[in-house]
């Protein structure tokens, strides 16, 4: 049995012998890995950027650690002293609603030993006791006792208030989608979203009146291979016939009616947002038109004109660098992707439901998300498996660059502005748009783009012992 | 279907029956265990301590309420355009500990059982074990042997990696 301990699996002892700081980040050159030239036709990854652990160690310094990472959503910590716990790159953090209700991201830490204060994924609690020394914090982190303080002959200076648990740098919702960043010198959240917005207010706004929520039932599964295809995978349509021929089988023979079946004049497309965000969609789902119908209906108080149409496409949102939806309208799933090595990567997935939907409406909503989804699914073990065998033939550096990046780069023919962009309101956003044959590839660029503008950001500093001295 | 329930020695002889189908994938034949309406389930976690306990509510690693669902991932391995079966990982299942447990229904006999299925993956040269408890709920058939009428699969270790299918648990 490989390890069932996530944390266990991202080492020092993984990267690079003798490698610091300084010595990795001149082992690791990401303008050598990415050739970005897209007026002269040329976007590559060198395949280096899956295979090496430097590359992976500077990845969670200063992508994972160092920029807006998915956290968690509101409905998780709806109640008061509900909270989540969750990891940002390899930093364990508590995701807390207070007694007053206000949310707080917090690294689940004590501040006395280390310990993991909160071990359990979820819960509700009032109080944090640390189970080592008894040093107990309250739901918004204060510290609210160190056991035996006046008998513990400790120095004058000392102060238990100043050791709280203590916060993320940046704590931020959008939308109920909460947001942390290890490192101050981020843009605000909504400045860092920019035009993936409304695709999250797509999401956001199939909510009743009681909210969204997660659907009962942990799906936690790893791949042997790079995160970075899970980034492209969600975005590429073009592997859709290829590795899926077995569902799209399964679909057909379980179709009632043609109109089950995506029609052959279809158009696809992408958005690339900017800071790595992109959408790919598809102009039809895999529904039936009674339940478009239906949706629609329910949508039709709360959603523009647009806003409803793009609600019946097929839509998958890559927020960069660790958080997807795909809503394939008879499922919505949101997935949370965490590298563990550069060859180990682990999965998250969750089933995204308005609250209080009809009991039918929601087993046909979990039955499509379990078939699809699901590493015991019918679906996305194929791509699990297209994961692990790419990362294998990755190996071959001696086969050159790959030519993975190239569709959806040739422009001519295409007007200046998208008329989808406009229906949406998107202000800067990279477009492209075909028929459903079109398998964009570009729209991959923006990520790696913003991973090789956050792999170049000097080392972070090691901040100083707070409240210490 | 008949109104008496198999005999015990009869249902735990099923449950190992199907163990060894699976282990030489003997898919019809392990379809043939199952009645027509029939349920297989294997719930997921809802925390580190209980399991789900409504698949029409909850989520499921796998949730099929009939044999027909089962059939789809029979042709599913064997169609040849699953990566995930180009090569098949060759499993072996331990089935051990056949305990009564009260069955839902009269007609219907109820047994619990721990295995463990070794899977070695051909491709990848790794070896893995999942490991957990079975309830089968067997009903006796008029033409022969008797036949499974649900089945809950609990899954100790549901840390999936990268594949998980009924041939894996």
């Amino acid at each position: 049995m490989t390890t069932s301990n996530p944390s266990s699996t991202s080492t020092a002892s993984e990267e690079p012998a003798g490698a610091g700081r300084g010595d990795r980040a001149a082992a690791v050159d990401p303008a050598r890995l990415l050739d970005d030239r897209i007026a002269e036709g040329v976007f590559a990854v060198h395949r280096e950027a899956f295979t090496s652990e430097a590359v992976h160690a500077l990845e969670v310094e200063r992508i994972f650690e160092r920029t807006w990472v998915y956290v968690g959503h509101e409905s998780q910590v709806a109640k008061p002293n509900d909270y989540i716990t969750t990891t940002v790159g390899r930093q364990p953090v508590l995701v807390t609603r207070d007694a007053k209700g206000q949310l707080h991201g917090l690294l689940n830490s004590c501040r006395h030993r280390g310990m993991v204060v909160c071990p359990l994924r979820a819960g509700n609690q009032k109080f944090h006791t640390c189970r080592y020394h008894g040093w107990v914090y309250d739901s918004a982190g204060a510290n609210r006792q160190v056991s035996a303080q006046d008998v513990g002959r400790y120095p004058q200076a000392f102060n238990a208030q100043q050791l709280g648990l203590v916060p993320v740098a940046r704590f931020d919702a959008y939308r109920g989608f909460l947001f942390a960043s290890l490192h101050a010198d981020v843009p605000p959240l909504d400045e860092h979203l920019g035009d993936s917005r409304p695709f999250l207010d797509l999401i956001a706004d199939q909510a009743t009146e009681q909210g969204l929520e997660f659907v009962p039932g942990a799906v936690t599964y790893t791949f042997d291979a790079n995160w970075k295809m899970q980034i492209e995978n969600a975005l590429d349509m073009y592997h859709f016939a290829y590795v899926h021929v077995s569902y799209l089988d399964l679909v057909r023979s379980r179709a009632q009616s043609p109109a089950a079946l995506p029609p052959p004049d279809g158009e696809q497309g992408s958005f690339s947002f900017g800071r790595g965000h992109a959408l790919m969609w598809r102009s039809h789902s895999r529904v039936t038109s009674e339940l478009l119908a239906r949706r629609s209906a329910t949508f039709a108080g709360r959603m523009s004109e647009a806003a409803l149409k793009w609600s019946s496409f097929g839509r998958n949102l890559t927020i960069f660098p660790n958080m997807q939806i795909v809503d394939n309208v008879s499922s919505m799933m949101l997935r949370v992707i965490r590298p563990l090595s550069a060859r180990k990567t682990e999965m998250q997935t969750w089933c995204i439901a308005p609250k209080g939907e009809p009991a039918a409406e929601r087993a046909a909503r979990i039955r499509e998300y379990e078939d699809f989804f699901n590493p015991s699914g019918l679906a996305t073990p194929d791509d699990n498996v297209i994961y692990e065998q790419c990362q294998t033939g990755m190996a071959a550096a001696a086969a050159g660059w790959t030519a993975g990046y190239l569709r959806g780069i040739d422009r001519r023919g295409l007007p200046d502005t998208s008329p989808h962009a406009q229906e949406l309101g998107l202000s800067g956003s990279q477009w492209i748009a075909g028929p459903r044959t079109l398998g964009d590839e570009s729209c991959f660029h923006d990520a790696y783009r913003e991973w090789a503008r956050l792999l170049r950001q000097a080392p972070a500093a090691v901040p100083a012992a707070e409240g210490l001295r | 279907m008949t109104d008496i329930a198999p005999s015990f020695d009869e249902a735990l002889r099923t449950v190992h029956l199907e163990a060894l189908h699976l282990d030489r994938r003997r898919w019809q034949d392990w379809l043939a265990l199952y009645t027509e309406d029939c349920v297989y389930w294997v719930p997921a976690w809802r925390n580190e301590t209980a399991l789900v306990e409504d698949p029409q509510a909850e989520i499921s690693f796998i949730y099929a309420g009939s044999r027909r669902v089962l059939e789809e991932r029979v042709n599913r391995l064997t169609g040849g355009k699953s990566l995930t079966t180009l090569p098949a990982p060759r499993t072996v299942h331990c089935v051990t500990g056949g305990l009564e447990l009260p069955a839902s229904a009269p007609g219907r006999r109820c047994i619990a059982t721990a295995w463990t299925n070794h899977v070695y993956d051909p491709r990848l040269r790794t070896h893995k074990v999942l490991f957990g408890h079975y309830e089968h709920e067997l009903v006796s058939t008029p033409s022969g042997g008797p036949c499974i009428a649900s089945k809950k699969v609990i899954l100790a270790n549901d840390h999936v990696e990268s594949v998980l299918d009924i041939y894996s648990v």
